[in-house]
């Protein structure tokens, strides 16, 4: 495990630091994941160009 | 410095489990779909740019980038949830990270599976926004009813995680009117079991890679 001895270490490892970068990221990948699974787009584009993941993955797809 | 390290570990774990991800589903899954889309193209259901009279060397290229590349996307973005669950938790490496990737198989992948399982295409389904909706509504509950009975420590509390993981479940999923497939039954037997295994390889393989590199960038930043 890697513990953080220093008090400035400690700081910036902070519980509303990493809390605003893990909500962060979570909200990008699901923004990324709704694109690549959810949505159809204008004639269908995003869902043909990602049919065999969303096949593959278990998306609801049809 | 927390959010660079999570972007940076999930782009690159995301990018190489969606390369594993292609090569095993080119070997397991892809043949599958396009046997069954030979099935669907004798019927008038309209399906997208690619039926099966289009197998020139071209499409199929075509077909294989475009997979590459929004599986590719796919692992980026299941990184970056599980980059996001493993820093809130503080439980990086690779040992880890595989308990959060075998957490995301069962949230994204078996969880939904139970009520809608791994379809081929001429299928036939619900409308596609209710099945959208309980898989939603499927992998939520499932993540939460985990967390709970994982993290808390009262017993009441986990109780309510397993509840909360069987709502979904008892509500069921929505079904077509009439379930009939267009593809014989051995092939989507077949289908669900090579689907099953892939995602497992994806899951668990992504969990280690997020774990692993969370780790090593972290160990590596200055402080």
């Amino acid at each position: 495990m890697n513990i953080s001895t220093t008090p400035a270490a400690k700081a910036e490892n902070s519980i509303s630091s990493r809390l605003t970068a893990s909500l962060t990221a979570l909200a990008l990948g699901l923004i990324i994941l709704f694109a690549v699974g959810f949505v159809q787009g204008a004639n269908d584009v995003i869902h043909d160009a990602a049919h065999d993941t969303r096949h593959t993955m278990v998306f609801p797809c049809h | 410095m927390i959010l660079r390290t999570l972007l940076i570990a999930a782009l690159v774990a995301g990018t190489l489990s969606g390369i594993a991800l292609t090569a095993i589903q080119q070997l397991q899954v892809t043949p599958l779909i396009v046997e069954a889309e030979t099935y669907e193209s004798t019927t008038d259901h309209a399906h997208g740019s690619h039926a099966a009279d289009t197998s020139s060397a071209d499409t199929d290229d075509q077909r294989l980038l475009l997979s590459l590349l929004s599986n590719i996307l796919a692992g980026i973005g299941f990184s970056l949830v599980v980059a996001s669950a493993i820093t809130l938790s503080s439980q990086k490496g690779w040992r880890k990270g595989l308990l959060w990737g075998a957490a995301g198989f069962l949230v994204f992948f078996a969880a939904p599976a139970l009520g809608l399982p791994p379809k081929l295409p001429g299928t036939a389904g619900a409308p596609l926004l209710d099945q959208q909706l309980w898989w939603i509504s499927t992998a939520a509950a499932t993540a939460v009813g985990i967390a709970l009975l994982v993290f808390s420590r009262p017993v009441a509390l986990k109780g309510i995680g397993i509840f909360v993981l069987l709502i979904p479940h008892i509500a069921g999923a929505p079904l077509p009117e009439q379930a009939q497939g267009l593809a014989p039954e051995p092939l989507l037997q077949q289908f669900i079991i090579a689907s099953t295994i892939t995602n497992a390889i994806f899951w668990l393989l992504l969990g280690l890679l997020v774990g692993h590199f969370l780790r090593k960038l972290d160990d590596t930043s200055p402080k």
